[in-house]
């Protein structure tokens, strides 16, 4: 009998790992899976049943094509600087130096900064009579009867390199930590025996380091990308609504300015299908699809 | 003998140029990043005549709370915004704890089928973006009459999702971190599994505990876009502070007082759970 109960119990306990995830599973399915599923709904979803007027509507509007070259231009140049940059400092600051660990607060400060405080910070800064032209103005490299305005109405590509700064100022030392931590773990016996076989340091780190570092550098560059697709917040607050279009923005704007429920919906299924090709192409670069069943590895 | 003596001093030449350029590299971010931090919160505790002063001095002499009064009364709704912030991330974080730190546990302690495809799961419903989620979200929730409520419960259970998945994440790392022998002893000793986890490991978790809720208060604290998606009349103190500073173009004094307000608590609580959020960054994986 006691034998019987033991079988049962083990039984039982067996289902344990099942159990303590079935919550977490639950919630997924009632408030990820299902408003997702709908907002698919939602988009292709016309009074008489299925249609694609609100594709066709995306497709006529000439903001959508403003705003997707806005943000892949975004995308493309932003990620690219704030790589190479990050590489460089990540490669300098690669020992053991005194202050370490303040430097890493220092570092974390940008990334856990509320975008409207980052907004503010760049809008303050790119203002005519703001704090980079005062800067300017003190360190003697600009003349303060002629102040610069970084904000004269429709030069786009002035504005894109404002916001690649700002955002360099954001997204650079996530990169940074993300490849300090990668080059971490990289033994230093390798680059000693590189030296040893009279390697240059160029060589080392091109055969070398950069191939070690490949994995922090696809999660670096792929995480980045895809908070580069969903820009917005600081553009609207440096720029204001719709001089710079992105397609967040847009999704937004038609859902909760012009109560568009359909083409929110749509513009939100447009980023979607881009940010869900980035994130399968990360998983599957990282190897996540053929990880092995284990204990915590 | 001589290329005794020449060695050293090349040594030292290289050591002393790769330090010197470690910290200018240092020195150079760290600027490059605190300047602008400095400058948002000295033009917040500016008088306003010095802020509209040119060029702004590098050092304010009158320091005032009045940019502050001024944007914590601009708006009524930003005072109870406040309150309706810090009810949404406490809720965020009780529901992100309980589920996802059961969820962790499970993940840190078992093998079992199908491990691997949840986890996989959790990453990417951590990647998707927000807004696909919000916006469908908003509209069942219309349906429901629960949109827009006075405590934004829509708000707290779309903020949950994100967060299970990183308290998952953070919480399997810390179990693994407590030596499971502990609790087996326990169990030998004739604690149940459950008593076990109660008894021995939550209080040896509970530091890295506290340090998941206030990652997620920070990130629930800080949400703008879901936030303007799923509030109207009833928003969080990210949204209606967007709200305002976006519409203050130039008005230095009102845009730098609502972007420090709302980088005090998260500055304070990322300098608690530096250690952890670093950890965090650096690559520690389940």
């Amino acid at each position: 009998m006691p034998e019987k109960l033991g079988g049962w119990k083990t039984r039982l306990a067996s289902y344990y790992p099942y159990y303590l995830i079935i919550p977490a599973i639950l919630y997924y399915i009632a408030f990820w899976a299902i408003p997702a599923a709908s907002g698919v709904a939602l988009a292709f979803q016309g009074p008489k049943g299925f249609t694609l007027r609100y594709f066709q509507y995306v497709l006529r509007d000439p903001y959508f094509y403003q705003a997707l070259g806005y943000t892949f231009t975004f995308l493309v140049i932003s990620v690219t600087v704030e790589f190479i940059l990050a590489l460089a400092v990540a490669l300098l600051i690669n020992t053991n130096f005194k202050g370490a660990s303040l430097f890493l607060f220092v570092a974390l400060i940008p990334m856990v900064l509320p975008e409207i405080s980052y907004g503010a910070i760049w809008a303050t800064g790119y203002a005519q009579h703001g704090w980079v032209n005062s800067l300017l103005v003190h360190l003697g490299l600009m003349d303060p009867a002629q102040p610069m305005s970084w904000l004269a109405y429709g030069k786009i590509a002035r504005w894109m390199a404002l916001l690649i700064v700002a955002e360099a100022w954001r997204g650079l030392p996530s990169v940074m930590i993300i490849l300090l931590a990668g080059l971490q773990g990289i033994s230093k016996e390798y680059g000693e025996a590189a030296r040893i076989f009279g390697a240059t340091g160029f060589q080392t780190l091109r055969k070398i380091t950069l191939p070690l570092l490949k994995p922090s550098i696809q999660t670096a560059l792929i995480l980045r990308a895809i908070g580069a697709v969903q820009i917005f917040v600081i553009i609207t607050v440096i720029f204001g609504h719709r001089n710079l279009p992105v397609l967040v923005e847009e999704a937004v704007y038609y859902f909760r300015e012009l109560h568009q429920k359909q083409l929110g919906a749509a513009y939100a299924l447009i980023i979607m299908g881009i940010v869900v090709t980035l994130s399968v192409l990360y998983l599957w670069l990282s190897g996540s699809f053929k990880g092995e069943e284990g204990r915590g590895e | 003998m001589s290329e005794l003596r020449l060695a050293p001093p090349v040594a030292d030449w290289r050591r002393f140029t790769g330090l010197t350029l470690t910290y200018l590299a240092v020195a150079g971010l760290a600027l490059f990043i605190l300047v602008p931090v400095y400058f948002l919160f000295i033009l917040a505790f500016m008088s306003r005549a010095e802020v509209y002063s040119w060029p702004l001095p590098l050092f304010p002499k009158h320091f005032t709370l009045d940019n502050f009064h001024f944007f914590l009364t601009i708006n009524p709704k930003i005072i109870p915004s406040i309150w309706r912030s810090i009810e949404v991330a406490i809720t965020t974080i009780l529901i992100a704890l309980s589920i996802g730190g059961l969820a962790g546990y499970s993940f840190a302690r078992f093998r079992f089928r199908g491990k691997n495809a949840l986890k996989l799961s959790v990453l990417f419903v951590r990647m998707y973006p927000g807004v696909a989620v919000a916006i469908p979200m908003a509209v069942l929730f219309m349906r429901l009459g629960l949109y827009d409520t006075p405590f934004p419960i829509a708000l707290a259970l779309n903020y949950g999702v994100g967060n299970i998945g990183l308290t998952i994440w953070i919480t399997a790392s810390i179990f693994l971190g407590i030596n499971e022998e502990l609790e087996e002893q326990a169990m030998v000793l004739g604690l149940s599994r459950m008593g076990a986890f109660f008894r021995i490991t939550l209080p040896l978790a509970a530091p890295g505990l506290a340090a998941a809720a206030i990652y997620t208060f920070i990130g629930a604290w800080n949400e703008v876009v879901i936030a303007t998606l799923m509030t109207q009349f009833n928003p969080t103190l990210a949204a209606v502070t967007y709200h305002t500073v976006a519409a203050a173009a130039g008005s230095l004094h009102l845009q730098s007082a609502g972007g420090a307000f709302m980088a005090f608590p998260a500055l304070v609580f990322t300098f608690i759970i530096k250690r952890y959020i670093i950890q965090m960054w650096g690559g520690v994986r389940i």
